[in-house]
């Protein structure tokens, strides 16, 4: 990479692109002293005029505007000329703010979201696209709408229940709208269910027997896991679609940061205020 | 004289050798998005419900744009489904804590999109003569251009820029692409989605319009700079519906409207309440929204003096920036128009007012913060709770105490076999939805004339419900004498507060034509009971507000009933909806104190006891 940093054809054909896209953003005209207007400046004119007046302009009037357009353009030129664009805040607002766009124009003209570095993506994320937890399960509750102490309760019913039969569980619980019996079921889906606390919870439970209590919102659970599948990475071509709108909307937040960062290196930033603390200027001209 | 390098710019951008779309906005081209593959979806017979929201705004609303959103609708539907985005304000990033089901982006359709591209100097925007003031950090002058042009929306003029035809078809297209592009059956459902934005004088008769599927959508949606007469939008949506376009509108802050909502004698758009007026209104607009963060419509203490929960989360002003409460109660609220429905419907006029619930957000920062503990304000620059409780700079007091009392906004709950479009739309077209003030309780409510007293202990209940019964937002066949009973179950949010009580919220007209409402505590928690009158303890209260917590010490986990009409009359029309009240709970203001190490204010309620609400079951004697 730092190799081909180095290659002039590159830079050659980069700094092209980037006075381009300069070039058509300035006049229209090439010669310094030449003024063109053309029909679509004039168009434009007419409809402010409509915006305004809620009527086309007359030809005298648009005379007028055309001849106005020129005033500004001269003056605009010569301003120029003299520098006057130096220190003028509205002019460095807006010209920074030309400098944002251009900045995200130019990144669109390098290579797109291709099939590398979208895998590239993938395998970095890998986290974000992995299954959720999948799990097999019984549960009962007891809720402290029915029980002074839930927990006390819990400990009691699976010390003299816990051998017996899951589904013989299913009547010492409470009567409660949560399914007793959850076969193949996921975290996402018991997150919404039975709350985060109750299914972050399962992942270290032992499987195979009645253990608790588990605690969610709802009170003390007694769960029996029949089988736990931990989350697994699922195939880049199943995900392709999503992991390109990641990347693309990763990348749009990420690279407007770091072409910032980066240009600001190409400057020595020195705070010299006198009321100010050593310590506070030096992190303003770091950042 | 300082110059930029212009080589590490460049070089730089090898760096990142990939492609960098631009900065989301609505660009002059549409783009086509493969759609994956998606998984069978399961079918529940019983039905299971999904929340969402439907009335979020972003930087593409005119006046999500201006107050400082600095997020699109693609980052709205990321949100929802619990990724984190960059907020605005003081930079706080947005993340719900529990993921949504559903989600709509619905920006205002006038000038929908424009306001971003004032800041792109290709797109004819830029040159737009407000263009500067938007764009600019001058923040009078970015609110006088937002009065220009809010007052041109009000006035019905429409912008030949903001408002060019090409442009909001782009706009309009781009919106459904981003749309499907995180519609997931099964998982999470959108919908493509607008808001008609019409206040004459300053009077709020907004609504939501929702379409049923993205593959039969208008051109282009139709504004309040096209019309701002409701009865007009109606006359839209039914073209719209002869074309194949299956849609549906949802009004919102009738509190907002001085009366204009449900009108009284005569409509805004010049209709005598009739036949034909009910009939129209009824085909395209099933629901109403109930509570969002411009406060809830319910009722008003004015209108039912006897309701002690009356006074919940209100938001007494109309649009005007004068922040002065509406004279007009009356036909601002539902409750009230619920009943005086029936009473045209009993003179034969139809019943132009027979809506189901639903609550939802309104926010313009892209994320609809309902949890009070993540509250983040209506607008971009209220992502500071500084300005949520001083209100935003330069405003004035009265502006600010409107901030103060905004609510954190709440939720459209909706009962439906699975969550994919067409389910879910269908649910909200029955009216099977509640509404909730945020929180995530379950509630289930049937009526019925033969439900078993011990039912709700029988495993497959709610099957034998829906076969002799009518789910909430259903019709009753009328009484051969005797007295309907009504099934209900709320279960409180798995990760939330307990539940205070159930309460059934019936009215019902007279032989003279008499109006009347009655409120029955019909479930309480901690073995209270309901005295002679009615009447019970309150739940008690364990907030503490210096530290902005409570403890769920009090409270029931579930309530549930069997519960037959005591004061039935057959030859009566009647409704009845159910209130669920949760115990009280730390106002989102009293954690935004906390947050700043202040005293909660004298002004605002430290705590509250949120709320769901089931779209009514009506009885009609005829």
């Amino acid at each position: 990479m730092k190799k081909l940093l180095k290659e002039p054809l590159l830079h050659f054909f980069v700094l092209g692109a980037l006075l381009f896209a300069i070039y058509n953003l300035v006049n229209k005209s090439t010669d310094e002293e030449e003024i063109i207007v053309d029909n679509a400046d004039i168009e434009h004119m007419a409809e402010l005029w409509r915006m305004q007046w809620q009527r086309p302009p007359t030809a005298e009037e648009l005379e007028g505007l055309i001849d106005k357009y020129i005033s500004q353009e001269v003056l605009y030129r010569e301003a120029l000329k003299m520098n006057l664009d130096h220190n003028d805040e509205i002019v460095k607002r807006r010209l920074a703010q030309k400098m944002e766009f251009l900045g995200q124009d130019l990144t669109g003209l390098v290579a797109p979201a291709s099939e590398e570095n979208l895998k590239a993506f993938f395998n970095k994320h890998k986290d974000k696209y992995a299954t959720p937890y999948k799990y097999s399960l019984y549960q009962v509750v007891f809720t402290s709408d029915n029980h002074a102490n839930p927990t006390k309760k819990a400990k009691a019913v699976l010390k003299d229940f816990s051998s017996t039969s899951p589904l013989e569980m299913k009547t010492q619980g409470d009567h409660f709208p949560l399914d007793f019996a959850l076969t193949d079921t996921d975290a996402f889906y018991l997150n919404r269910e039975f709350g985060e606390q109750f299914t972050k919870q399962l992942e270290t439970l032992t499987t195979g027997q009645w253990v608790g209590p588990v605690s969610s919102g709802f009170g003390k659970h007694l769960v029996y896991i029949e089988s736990k599948t931990e989350p697994t990475t699922p195939d880049f071509k199943d995900v392709k679609s999503v992991v390109k709108r990641d990347y693309e909307y990763k990348m749009e937040q990420e690279s407007q940061e770091t072409i910032l960062k980066t240009l600001k290196n190409n400057y020595k930033v020195r705070i010299s205020a006198d009321n100010m603390n050593t310590i506070t200027s030096n992190e303003l001209a770091q950042n | 004289m300082k110059t930029t390098k212009l080589i590490p710019l460049a070089a730089l951008l090898l760096l990142f050798n990939c492609n960098n779309t631009k900065k989301e906005q609505p660009s002059e081209e549409t783009t086509s998005t493969e759609m994956p593959t998606e998984p069978e979806v399961p079918v529940n017979p019983d039905k299971d419900v999904f929340f969402g929201n439907l009335h979020v705004h972003t930087s593409w609303s005119f006046d999500g744009y201006i107050n400082g959103s600095v997020t699109g609708p693609d980052d709205a539907y990321r949100w929802a489904q619990g990724e984190s985005i960059p907020g605005g304000g003081d930079g706080t990033p947005l993340q719900i804590k529990v993921p949504l089901d559903w989600y709509v982006v619905a920006d205002h359709s006038e000038f929908m999109g424009a306001l971003p591209l004032m800041a792109d100097s290709s797109s004819p925007a830029s040159k737009h003569p407000l263009a500067a003031d938007v764009t600019g950090d001058d923040a009078k002058k970015s609110f006088d251009a937002y009065t220009k042009i809010l007052d041109d929306i009000s006035n019905g003029r429409n912008d030949s820029i903001l408002g060019n035809l090409e442009l909001q078809k782009d706009v309009w297209n781009k919106i459904i692409d981003i749309t499907d592009k995180h519609n997931h059956p099964g998982k999470f459902t959108t919908f493509a989605g607008y808001e008609w934005t019409s206040n004459p004088k300053w009077r709020n008769l907004h609504r939501i319009v929702l379409f049923k599927d993205t593959k039969h959508v208008a051109e282009v949606p139709f504004s309040a700079i096209d019309s701002d007469v409701p009865e007009k939008l109606w006359a839209w949506m039914d073209k719209q519906r002869a074309q194949g376009n299956e849609l549906l509108a949802v009004p919102h802050n009738g509190n907002a409207s001085d009366g204009l909502m449900f009108p009284v004698e005569e409509s805004y758009g010049g209709s005598k309440i009739g036949k034909a007026y009910s009939e129209t209104r009824m085909r395209n607009e099933p629901v109403y929204e109930i509570t969002q963060i411009k406060g809830t419509s319910e009722t008003h203490p004015a209108l039912s003096p006897n309701d002690e929960f009356a006074n919940f989360e209100l938001w007494d002003y109309t649009l005007a920036s004068t922040a002065t409460p509406p004279k007009n109660k009356k036909g601002g609220y539902i409750r009230e128009a619920l009943i005086r429905g029936m009473q045209y419907e009993k003179e034969d006029q139809g019943n132009p007012f027979k809506y189901g619930f639903i609550g939802d957000s309104d926010t313009h920062n892209s994320a609809s913060t309902i949890e009070e503990d993540n509250y983040t304000g209506k607008f971009g620059f209220e992502n500071d709770p500084k300005h949520r409780l001083d209100g935003p700079p330069g405003v004035s007091e009265a502006a600010a105490g409107q901030v103060r009392q905004f609510s954190t906004g709440g939720l459209a709950a909706v009962w439906a076999v699975s969550n994919t479009r067409e389910k879910i739309y269908d649910a909200i077209k029955r009216k099977e939805t509640y509404a909730t003030s945020g929180p995530r309780m379950k509630v289930r409510v049937f009526a019925g004339y033969s439900f078993d007293k011990n039912i709700l202990n029988s495993a497959d209940w709610v099957q034998t419900a829906y076969n002799n019964g009518v789910p909430m937002g259903g019709d009753l066949k009328a009484s051969t004498g005797k007295a309907p009973s009504l099934i209900i179950q709320a279960v409180k949010e798995a990760d939330g507060a307990n539940l205070d009580r159930i309460q059934v919220i019936k009215g019902w007209v007279d032989e003279a034509g008499e109006a009347h409402e009655k409120i029955y505590n019909v479930a309480l928690s901690d073995n209270r009971i309901v005295d002679a009158k009615g009447n019970t303890t309150p739940v008690g209260n364990t907030v503490n507000a210096a530290e902005a917590t409570y403890t769920n010490d009090i409270g029931a986990t579930e309530l549930k009933t069997v519960w037959t009409d005591p004061d039935f009359n057959t030859s009566y029309h009647a409704f009845y909806y159910v209130r669920v009240i949760e115990i009280p709970t730390p106002r989102w203001s009293t954690y935004d104190a906390k947050k700043l190490g202040r005293e909660p204010r004298k002004d605002l309620p430290v705590s509250i006891q949120e709320r769901a609400w089931s779209s009514p079951i009506w009885y009609n004697p005829n």
